[in-house]
């Protein structure tokens, strides 16, 4: 049971949260072409170590949150709102 | 019979039990577990093991016995498979019996078996038993495999889960384990302690000598009694932790009721799962001792040291006249001693190392007991109670020793179990001949001290533990209390831990057990290893060692040696299997906690649920909702309410509960923005107090969800989405709210905030108007397809004219609290109530479509013939490009059609499948199918291959063997200009 640091909410279990895996949210537009549409669509690095993530606080606040996650320890490295503008990998700030 | 009343608060001599094992009656005291009780009643034979029938005694005095499996309340609601006799609370009336065996264990015709011994070493089903067919003989290998019945009834106890946070979790209340938690619960830090004994103080229990054991117990007793006491510590006993996961949360499962009699048990759970997240842990499990791998070493009256030990001086057990001790390490002398002073007078040691402690030697001494270093056991003879073994000294000679008793030890290793799961890594310690955590300063979050760390000595233990608990008391930044600092504890017994590693016993010509319970000997191992199976993963899986329900406790370091040194690999090299949650058994019950049964999942009622009951409606569940599926008038049967709701409705007016539909209320100056980046359809031409048909889609292209969106002022929309799809959708509105440059839009799902009652049928304008409404409904005023706020009798409220029957229709919206108020008050208008059946029918009549029955995920609008919708968009919106690709557009997708029976009589059903004729593959199936009351003959709508191009040909219907000639048709079959919406 992981335990997730809602930057809204403060720390809460893993089991209030959904995860849907690495996503970005850019539509592809009307002219990318088909292997964009299939990067786009259904591949992802499964990366053995750190990836990128997003999760929905959904028996919380409701926020859309990018977290930084380390794939082989668990741990987990950032966790910001998905719109947050400062979303650069790196360390979360202590609350 | 010795008691110590004090650290074990139920064994004492005043309070008896009886209790039944294999049909004959025993006394007990309150206090033992079924082993303690079964051994002072002279039982040595308890079980027959698993392969070859041979009988089979208590070996352990914990989770980590491996013969003494039983069947607790055997054929009552109660009764419980496999449980260790070792774990098992004596309580009054408690019965029990045998497993794996017939007629009795002492007379058992499987020992038959024991002839076929050479045909059935490890992995045999995998080269015997296979011509001329193995399935010939599955069935009775199966049915002879396992050991306890499984229960047929449902559980008839109750369970319960709770979670709980505090600084530090302690798991083990031994020496370690209390000292560590009273320090840290003196320095205020919140302590949960648990240990899955009844009684605190563990090893302590079997530690030798009358003086140095009484001020162990009374060490341990004043440490557990402080910590107890302060309002910081929660204290578990009976409570196994069974399994460390992700950030420090941890499961602890506590046996709250077992230990009473039945009947004192009622209105109790039976059990307790404690989901535990900690800020730090202190693992002080202890260390499992080893048994020695000798010939014949399986037979009743062969124990470890420290169970013999437990038995003769913790519950006072008489356990024979002679026993004899086996050892190759220092620390079970403790026992011997303990086992003699105890009142099993122990006559001879055997111990493998040639050299031994003056300390121990003239301990040994004093007690008159044989001491015969450098030598070993080699043979124990005595098929159901040990009664001779065969000693083969130094310089080769053998001699027999006729004994009762053999207490052997083949050294200790650390429960390293949780730590493991908590990705720890270990160490192979050569000079303790163990595995044990390895130190790594990057775990900060978990300490393990004690003989779990490798720290043997009960006075090095403790001392460990206090200058642990200080160091986390540091790291959690908490201040010394007001009490003064744990005293240190003077003289509790700290033997040097020495060992010399002894495997096997060579040179003994009867099989030597490694794993009792599931039959694997040492032959096994080298088996495994000369088939190549030399991967320590791959040993356990093909012997099956480790896979009992003991969990590999007592075999597993001595098989992966064994392994070793058939291989030419020391332990270390070999390596342990994976260590898994959960440590031990936990019933499938503890994790289910309340939610069984009507509290399975959350049921939600409808505001008017009560008026439906009251009209006789049938209520079912539809998903979480419980609705009603029709309304039952006289004794009509199911198909005569649904068909007189529908026959009514068409041609009168009827009122349908749809509260459940989803209701998303979005508003702000970039909503038509967000509205076109999500669906599918141009909403920014929606006029105020109009109407449209919407559909948005998943990334790939298919259908996600349908619904009639509303406009209510120029930046405000009210979403309407299916019962079931409107989390998904808010989900995501809010996900591509929040990844556009700042779409400035407020989303708020109003779905249980409105009850709504979809007043259906030509005469519903009659019943709206009859309402005290402040809107007009007249037809020149409300359009099909327009929505309207106002008052319903001074209550807001909400009407919009949309149509999923085909019949002209008011959704009529009000605060859910004044629901049932106005569900009552549009019945007495004369509409009549009709359920999720009639319209299923209905909007089956007209062909509307139904997301998630007439779609699958990637059905997409071109298949169910709305091509139309959306094409002409050119900001892009979720799923449009995925949408364009050859595959979501060929000409050969299963697309949505009617199919009607050539002959009306005929019936047909969702789930037919089409085809051209026998033998032919599907084409496509029936997706929804029903009976026409108006009609009066099957409609049905259908996903068919290249659909679209092959109206009015002919096709069959196979279901269940039967084929039925089929048209194929257009999906709507009634009214298809639609004349009934423009009333």
């Amino acid at each position: 049971m992981l335990e997730i640091d809602c930057p809204f909410c403060g720390k809460r279990p893993e089991a209030e949260f959904w995860c849907i895996g690495e996503g970005t949210a850019l539509v592809p537009s009307l002219d990318a072409s088909a292997d964009d549409l299939q990067n786009y669509l259904y591949f992802r690095t499964n990366g053995s170590g750190e990836i990128s993530e997003q999760w929905l606080h959904r028996h919380g606040c409701g926020e859309w949150l990018t977290v930084h996650r380390n794939t082989k320890t668990n741990a987990i490295l950032s966790v910001t709102f998905m719109n947050d503008d400062s979303n650069t990998r790196g360390r979360r700030e202590d609350r | 019979m010795k008691t110590d009343d004090r650290i074990a608060p139920g064994v004492s001599d005043t309070q008896r039990v009886s209790f039944v094992f294999d049909g004959k009656s025993y006394k007990g005291l309150v206090g033992d577990t079924l082993a303690s009780a079964l051994l002072a009643n002279g039982v040595f034979v308890v079980g027959r093991s698993f392969k070859l029938h041979r009988p089979r005694g208590i070996l352990a005095a914990g989770a980590d016995e491996p013969n003494a499996i039983v069947q607790l309340e055997p054929g009552s609601e109660h009764s419980e498979p496999d449980l260790k006799a070792t774990q098992v609370e004596l309580y009054e009336g408690l019965t029990a019996s045998s497993v794996n065996r017939w007629p009795s264990v002492d007379l058992d015709f499987g020992a038959a078996l024991g002839v076929l011994k050479r045909f059935l070493p490890a992995g045999f089903y995998y080269k015997t038993f296979m011509w001329p067919n193995w399935h010939t003989f599955e069935p009775s290998i199966r049915k002879a495999a396992g050991l306890g019945v499984a229960p047929k009834n449902a559980d008839p106890d109750q369970y319960d889960i709770r979670h709980a946070h505090c600084d530090v979790l302690v798991v083990g209340a031994g020496p370690a384990g209390l000292a560590a938690a009273d320090s840290l619960s003196k320095a205020a830090a919140s302590v949960i302690l648990v240990d899955e004994n009844a009684a605190v103080g563990s090893s302590f229990m079997w530690m030798a000598s009358d003086a140095g054991r009484q001020h162990s117990l009374d060490w341990a007793l004043s440490r557990a009694e402080a910590v107890r006491a302060r309002p910081n510590v929660r204290v578990l006993r009976r409570t196994t932790a069974t399994g460390y996961y992700d950030d420090n949360t941890l499961t602890l499962l506590e046996r709250v009721a077992e230990h009473l009699p039945i009947a004192l048990r009622a209105g109790r759970v039976k059990q307790r799962l404690w989901i535990v997240r900690a800020t730090h842990v202190v693992i002080a499990t202890g260390a499992h001792e080893r048994p020695i791998v000798f010939g014949n070493n399986d037979r009743p009256g062969i124990m470890l040291s420290n169970a013999g030990a437990t038995y003769a001086a913790h519950y006072g057990v008489r356990l024979g006249a002679s026993a004899i001790g086996f050892t190759n390490n220092d620390r079970a002398y403790e026992a011997f001693f303990s086992t003699h002073d105890g009142g099993t007078p122990v006559r001879d040691i055997v111990d493998s190392r040639a050299t031994l402690s003056d300390e121990l030697t003239s301990a040994c001494r004093s007690r008159r007991i044989t001491l015969h270093l450098g030598a070993v056991v080699c043979n124990a003879s005595g098929r159901k109670r040990v009664k001779s073994v065969e000693i083969r000294a130094a310089d080769g000679k053998s001699r027999i020793v006729s004994c009762d008793l053999l207490l052997m030890s083949g050294g200790w290793s650390p429960a390293v179990h949780l730590y493991s799961q908590a990705q720890g890594r270990l160490r192979y310690d050569r000079d303790l001949a163990m595995f044990r955590p390895q130190a790594d300063p990057a775990r900060e979050r978990c300490t393990v001290i004690g003989s779990a760390n490798g720290t043997m000595g009960a006075q090095s233990a403790v001392l460990e533990a206090m200058n642990a608990a200080a160091a986390i008391a540091a790291r959690l930044c908490l201040e010394a209390g007001a009490e003064p600092a744990t005293p240190k504890p003077k003289d509790l017994s700290d033997t040097q831990y020495r060992i010399s590693p002894l495997w096997r016993v060579e040179g003994s010509r009867a099989s030597a057990w490694v794993d009792f319970q599931n039959d694997v000997t040492e032959s096994d191992v080298r088996l495994a290893s000369r088939e190549n199976f030399i991967s320590v993963e791959h040993l356990k899986r093909y012997t099956t060692m480790g896979m009992a329900s003991d969990q590999g406790k007592t075999s597993n370091v001595n098989a992966l040696a064994l392994l070793g040194v058939a291989t030419d690999r020391t332990p270390d090299q070999v390596g342990t299997t994976r260590f898994r949650p959960p440590y031990s058994p936990v019933t499938i019950g503890a994790f289910g906690g309340h939610a069984r049964g009507d509290l399975f999942i959350p049921r939600r009622y409808l505001a008017a649920h009560d008026a439906h009951l009251r009209h006789h409606a049938q209520i079912l569940e539809y998903g979480s909702w419980m609705r009603p599926a029709f309304y039952r008038l006289g004794s009509e049967t199911d198909e005569q309410a649904w068909n007189r709701e529908v026959l009514h409705v068409r041609s009168k007016v009827g009122v349908f509960d749809g509260s459940p539909l989803g209701k998303i209320e979005v508003k702000g100056p970039d909503v038509v923005a967000l509205l076109n980046a999500v669906y599918a359809n141009e909403l920014g031409t929606l006029g105020i107090g109009r109407c449209r048909y919407s559909v948005i889609l998943n990334e790939g292209g298919g259908i996600l969800d349908d619904g009639v969106i509303a406009r209510l002022s120029q930046n405000h929309f009210l979403v309407g989405t299916s019962s079931a799809g409107v989390q998904r959708v808010l989900e995501a509105f809010e996900y591509w709210r929040e990844s556009g440059k700042g779409f400035r839009v407020a989303i708020m799902q109003a779905s249980d905030q409105w009850a709504t009652y979809a007043i259906t049928g030509p005469e519903s304008r009659r019943v709206m108007q009859s309402l005290p409404i402040d809107i007009d409904t007249s037809k020149d005023a409300f359009a099909h397809m327009s929505f309207r706020e106002g008052h319903l009798d001074g209550v807001p409220c909400r009407v919009a004219r949309v149509s999923f029957s085909g019949e002209m229709t008011f959704e009529l919206s009000v605060p859910a609290h004044y629901g049932r108020d106005v569900f009552e008050r549009i019945i007495a208008a004369d509409a009549v109530p009709f359920g999720i059946e009639a319209l299923m029918i209905m909007r089956t009549e007209k062909g509307f479509i139904h997301v998630g029955v007439e779609t699958e995920p990637s059905t997409t609008l071109r298949d169910v013939g709305m091509g139309a919708l959306g094409s002409k968009k050119v900001l892009p919106f979720v799923g449009q490009r995925a949408a364009k690709r050859t595959a979501m557009t060929h000409e050969s997708r299963l697309q949505l059609v009617g199919i009607e029976c050539v002959d009306r009589s005929q019936k047909i059903r969702a789930g037919g499948h089409l085809v051209a004729g026998p033998g032919e593959p599907s084409e496509g199936h029936l997706t929804s199918c029903i009976w026409s009351p108006v009609l009066k003959k099957y409609v049905a709508l259908a996903l068919l291959r290249a659909g679209a191009s092959r109206l009015n040909q002919t096709i069959k219907v196979y279901d269940d063997g039967k084929f039925t000639d089929a048209r194929i048709v257009g999906t709507c079959f009634l009214d298809p200009d639609g004349e009934k919406l423009r009333l």
